[in-house]
Formats: C-alpha cells, sequence, structure tokens
C-alpha cells in the first residue's frame, strides 16, 4: 500500500507536489469509481504513467524504478480486485519490468511509449472491434445489451454510420444505473431504445436477434468477466436460443487466470444498494455487492475482438500469440 | 336507481390500485372486506338492488389490478355463495347477513391458509439451509419464519426486487426476526445460487399448467436455480390458482408506470427512449419443484387438480356445461 511514509519518500524523490498531486489525483478517481469502465481505467492509469515519465526527478534507474513500480502498486491498490486495472498496469509494466542494463533515459521512453502504445492499442482496438461488430448486426435487428460500454457504443455508431437502423433494448444495470447512461448515449446515436429494469430480461428475450455486451475482462478458458447480472442474461440467452456476443479489445484477456473462475470479483459498495443509516439499524440484515460476474464461455457465441471474431475457446491461442510476439 | 359507491370502498380500490395495499392474500381480503363494507351500506331491499350494488362494488374492484388472480377469486368466492343462497333465503336481509357470514368465512380462511403454508412448508427446510427469495409475499415469509421459530438455522439472501424494492420488506421482516439477511441486486442471483439450497417465492397467479405467474424477475431466476440444480418453491394459497386458464385464456401481465424505472422529467428529454415495465414474468413448470399450498404441497402438475376441485362449478360453467 502506498503508505504516508511512502507519500513523503516519493516527495521528496520527485521534488515536485504538483506531478504527485496529478497522479494521487487519478489514483483517487480510479478508487472511487469515477473512472470505471476497463478501457477508461487503462486510459488513466496510461496516463499516470506517461505523467511520471516525464516528470520524474529520478537521478539513477533504480530510483527511478522504484518510483514506477510504487506508481503502479497504487494505481493497483485503488481496487485490488479489480482485473481490467490489474490488466492494464501489468500490460504496460510487463516492457519495463524486465529490462535490463539499461540508461534511465531510456527507461523513461520505454515506459511512456509501453503507455502510449497502450492508449493507442485501446483506440485502435475499439475502431477495428466496431467495423467487424457492425458486420454481425443486420438491418432491422433488435439488439439487447446490460451495463455501459464504450465498445458496444462504438459498433452501435458504426452500425449507425453504415445505415442500418436496428433497435436496442437496454437494462438499467444496478445497482450503478450504468443502463440509464447507455440508453442516453444509445438515443443520441438516433436510435430507439427501451429500457428496462434487469429483473425483466427473460420477459423480453423472444423478441431479440443478438445479445451484446462488453467485458471487463476475459478469462483464458474465454470465460467473460463483465457487469454482474451478465451471467443470468446469457444463461436465459442460451435458453431462449438468442446469440450472445461480447465485444472486447485483446488487452482485457488476462493471462493471470489459468482457470477463468479463480478471478476474483471486486465488491461495491453498499450504499449503492441500501441507505447506510436503515443498514445501520438492521443488525441481521447485511449486503453482498458483487460488481461483476463470470459468464462461462459455453454461453457465449462469439468474442469481438481487434483480431477478428473469435470463439471463446480461442482466447487461449490469442493470448498465447500475444505472449510469443512480445518475446 | 343510483348508486353511490361507499367511501371506504373507493379508499380500498385506490389502495390496491397504488400498490398500497399488496400482496395476493391481503388484496383478495381487502376486495372482500369491501364487498362487507358494500352489504353494511346498502339500503337495498330488492334482491336485483342489492345485487346491482354488490356487482358495482365488485366490477370498481377487479378494474384495480387486471392481473391479480386472488382479487376475483375473492370476489367470486363471495358472489357465487350468494347466488347459489338465492333460492333458499328470500329475505334480503336476511341474504346480507348470510352474505357477511360467506364474507368473513373467506377472511378467516384466507388468513389461516398463510399459518397454514408455514407450517407445511417449514418441514421441507432443514437446519443450515440458506434460502433465496425475491420480492415480498406473506406466505413465502411465513414459511421461512416457521422454520426459523422450529430452531432451524436459516440464512437468507433476499433481492432487493426492481423497480419498487419489495425485497427490502423482506429482508427487513426476516431481520426482524433475527434471522440473517443478505440483500442483493437482482442482477446477481446466478452469482450467489451455487451457496444457496432452495429458492422460496409466493405467487401471483399460478395457471392450470402449472406454469406460475409472479413478479418480474422469477423466471429469471427459477432459470439460474433450474441451472444450478438448486430447489425452487413456490409458496401459494388456493386462491392464487387461476380458473381462468383453464378454459383458455392467457394471464395478462401488467405493465406498471415507466416513473417506476426512470423519472418522467428524464424520460421526456430523451426522445428515442421508452420504458417497458411488466411487472410479472411467467415461470414455466419445469423450473418448479413444489408448489406450498394450504392444502398440501403439490407438484405444478397438481394444479389442474386444484382447480378442478376448487371451482370446476366456474370451468363448467364457463365452458357451458349445466351445473
Amino acid at each position: 500500500m502506498f503508505t504516508v511514509t511512502n507519500r513523503d519518500r516519493l516527495c521528496a524523490k520527485f521534488g515536485e507536489k504538483a506531478m504527485i498531486q496529478e497522479i494521487e489525483k487519478i489514483v483517487h478517481r480510479i478508487k472511487i469509481k469515477e473512472i470505471a469502465g476497463a478501457d477508461e481505467t487503462a486510459l488513466a492509469c496510461a496516463g499516470a504513467l506517461i505523467i511520471l515519465a516525464r516528470h520524474s526527478k529520478a537521478k539513477t534507474l533504480e530510483e527511478f524504478r522504484w518510483e514506477a513500480k510504487e506508481v503502479t502498486n497504487r494505481l493497483v491498490n485503488a481496487r485490488p480486485s479489480s482485473s481490467s486495472l490489474r490488466n492494464a498496469v501489468s500490460h504496460i509494466s510487463r516492457e519495463f519490468e524486465g529490462s535490463e542494463g539499461v540508461e534511465l533515459a531510456e527507461m523513461r521512453s520505454l515506459i511512456e511509449n509501453s503507455a502510449s502504445r497502450l492508449m493507442e492499442k485501446i483506440d485502435d482496438a475499439k475502431k477495428r472491434i466496431a467495423e467487424i461488430g457492425s458486420k454481425r448486426i443486420r438491418n432491422s435487428d433488435v439488439i439487447f445489451t446490460h451495463g455501459f460500454s464504450t465498445t458496444v457504443l462504438a459498433i452501435l455508431k458504426r452500425v449507425v454510420e453504415e445505415g442500418k437502423s436496428v433497435q436496442l433494448f437496454v437494462t438499467e444495470a444496478r445497482p450503478g444505473f450504468g443502463g440509464r447512461e447507455m440508453a442516453w448515449r444509445i438515443n443520441d446515436l438516433g436510435l430507439p431504445v427501451t429500457l428496462i429494469a434487469d429483473s425483466a430480461a427473460r420477459v423480453f428475450i423472444n423478441g431479440i436477434d443478438n445479445i451484446l455486451i462488453g467485458a471487463e475482462a476475459i478469462a483464458v478458458n474465454g470465460a467473460v468477466i463483465s457487469k454482474v447480472g451478465t451471467a443470468v442474461i446469457a444463461t436465459l440467452a442460451h435458453e431462449a436460443r438468442v446469440r450472445v456476443l461480447v465485444a472486447a479489445g485483446t488487452y482485457k484477456f488476462s493471462p493471470e487466470t489459468v482457470v477463468g473462475e479463480l478471478v476474483e470479483i471486486e465488491e461495491g459498495d453498499q450504499a449503492q444498494i441500501v441507505d447506510l443509516k436503515l443498514l445501520a439499524k438492521r443488525e441481521n440484515v447485511h449486503v453482498r455487492n458483487p460488481m461483476y460476474d463470470v459468464t462461462p464461455p459455453q454461453y457465449v457465441d462469439a468474442i469481438i475482438t481487434e483480431r477478428g471474431m473469435i470463439p471463446p475457446q480461442g482466447v487461449y491461442l490469442i493470448l498465447r500469440q500475444i505472449v510469443e510476439d512480445q518475446n | 336507481m343510483t348508486y353511490v359507491l361507499p367511501e371506504k370502498v373507493e379508499e380500498i380500490a385506490k389502495g390496491i390500485k397504488t400498490m398500497e395495499i399488496r400482496g395476493a392474500g391481503k388484496i383478495a381480503r381487502a376486495a372482500v372486506e369491501a364487498l362487507k363494507i358494500t352489504v353494511e351500506a346498502s339500503r337495498a331491499e330488492k334482491f336485483d338492488d342489492f345485487m346491482s350494488e354488490l356487482s358495482f362494488t365488485a366490477k370498481i374492484l377487479l378494474e384495480t389490478r387486471p392481473t391479480a388472480v386472488s382479487l376475483p377469486n375473492g370476489i367470486r368466492y363471495v358472489m357465487r355463495r350468494l347466488m347459489q343462497a338465492r333460492d333458499t333465503i328470500t329475505n334480503v336481509t336476511d341474504l346480507k347477513a348470510y352474505t357477511l357470514r360467506v364474507a368473513d368465512q373467506f377472511i378467516e380462511d384466507s388468513e389461516k391458509a398463510v399459518q397454514r403454508i408455514g407450517e407445511i412448508g417449514a418441514k421441507r427446510l432443514k437446519d443450515g439451509d440458506v434460502i433465496l427469495t425475491h420480492c415480498h409475499s406473506s406466505a413465502m415469509v411465513e414459511v421461512i419464519k416457521t422454520a426459523w421459530e422450529q430452531g432451524k438455522k436459516i440464512q437468507v439472501y433476499s433481492t432487493e426486487t426492481r423497480p419498487r424494492f419489495q425485497g427490502r420488506i423482506t429482508a427487513k421482516t426476516l431481520g426482524q426476526l433475527g434471522i440473517p439477511v443478505t440483500m442483493i441486486v437482482d442482477s446477481a442471483v446466478r452469482y450467489f445460487m451455487n451457496e444457496v439450497d432452495k429458492v422460496i417465492v409466493g405467487a401471483d397467479a399460478i395457471a392450470a399448467n402449472g406454469a406460475l405467474v409472479n413478479k418480474v424477475g422469477t423466471s429469471m431466476i427459477a432459470l439460474a436455480a433450474h441451472e444450478a440444480r438448486t430447489l425452487f418453491f413456490v409458496a401459494a394459497e388456493t386462491y392464487k390458482f387461476s380458473p381462468e386458464t383453464m378454459v383458455g385464456e392467457l394471464v395478462v401481465i401488467e405493465e406498471r408506470t415507466s416513473s417506476e424505472v426512470i423519472s418522467s422529467k428524464q424520460l421526456k428529454s430523451m426522445k428515442n427512449v421508452t420504458v417497458r415495465n411488466p411487472s410479472f414474468d411467467v415461470t414455466p413448470a419445469e423450473y418448479i419443484d413444489l408448489i406450498i399450498t394450504e392444502r398440501g404441497v403439490i407438484p405444478p402438475q397438481g394444479a389442474m387438480a386444484i382447480l378442478q376441485d376448487l371451482y370446476g362449478w366456474f370451468i363448467g360453467e364457463k365452458m357451458g356445461f349445466p351445473r
């Protein structure tokens, strides 16, 4: 953890309070989930490391390494069980952690390049996913989505640009009501959208052509970690034989997880579900608030990535390719 | 003859409509209570006048919640007996007294039904069971409460039940009894399903084929339970069984106002956004392990037998069979 002592040490090292404050601000915004989506979080992490690379006052490579480690730890610990956060940070740090025999200046640009590359990768991936995903959407399709996803929005935008008219069903996505924001954005794209309670998904499933959702992370077995409720929607889509498409860049693939189901699921604030004052009065009532759930690969028809549309079983192959490319 | 609806009847009708009066049992009892009030306020001296007063009240009540099965069943219980008594009780005053007795009988039986379901259902719960509930139901609460009072250490997951958050009532009620309750969002049911031994829900209506009409989200939970091979129980008084479905009628799924899902102001500013807000959904019989009624436990396939026993006359009448 980033302790007070650590902070003082960082301040002294950097000799630049403004920079620390900048990084702190990013960490804080991730912590309070003001920055929450997988992509937004990754972009913010990359931003924090670029700030460090440019402004660090470190005089030796060792000092700089220590600082970089401190910042990455700080970022990861903002939401210790967020898979997307861990993914993003390890994505960037993978490139500099192993590097030996480099000069300080080289190290700075290594980190900056690595962070910029992730930013570009996210941007490019989104464009490519939009192109590929849009091909799978036919004119007059009825699409169902759950939770807020910028990747899904990118696909829908592309669908509109291609002149296809589709109709959306969007869940409100308790507890954060991310689905409302999603509905407003779809409204702005000019597509007709129907907002429903999460529980009503099964009522409308028979009229749906495709389920299209984003992801927080994807495990090596193709299991999808996404907004809580996704798994039950995928289950009922499977029951109704409705296709489930997941839109996710390969940077969301999580190499840490040998068995997908072992991904730790972060819990959100209790206050999202009940008034804490009321809760305090009821000693026998507790709250559990898992933010995500795990959709088993057998309920996923395809994952739309920037490398193409793949079956969930293909995640392992892509991950292997990525590791090979790096070596 | 002009007939003015008693004020209290109007209050009850409003209470049912606004869901201040909720839960099928309470709705049925309130409706029968409204019939009682109508009888007590009646100045009718002729049978036909008396009947039209009652029918008027019945009509107003039936319109409040078109999908609440207990409501017509409660009204039918009273009206049917009144029609049958017409041949033997010719004096309108006596008939009024008889109607009040019948109404009281229904109210008493219905109150006892919940208690009886509690006793029967509790036998199905074991010490250490983890239960998942959805929405609020007196019968469901009674089953858990009775088992708890028998000393069975039970733990409950209670969904918040959007859009109206009735699950909070369940959590509060069970919590006050000392039962450990964990509140979760509706979407999290599958996440916890593997920890759950039994799902128990109430019922708004049960169709002749054993399909359950209940608070929206129930069918999703039943599916998740089925997938995880978790037992799925329904606690339902027999007045929840819908005789209409025996004659082919579909149970109407009521849609409620969009403001339960999103504020009207916000919705107005988004011209492409509409809201669908079904109150109920239909859980197919194959996802239901057991229906706990005050007459005992039945498989969903037993719904037909219950309907024939209780409302056979109605079905015959609707099909045009001689009585």
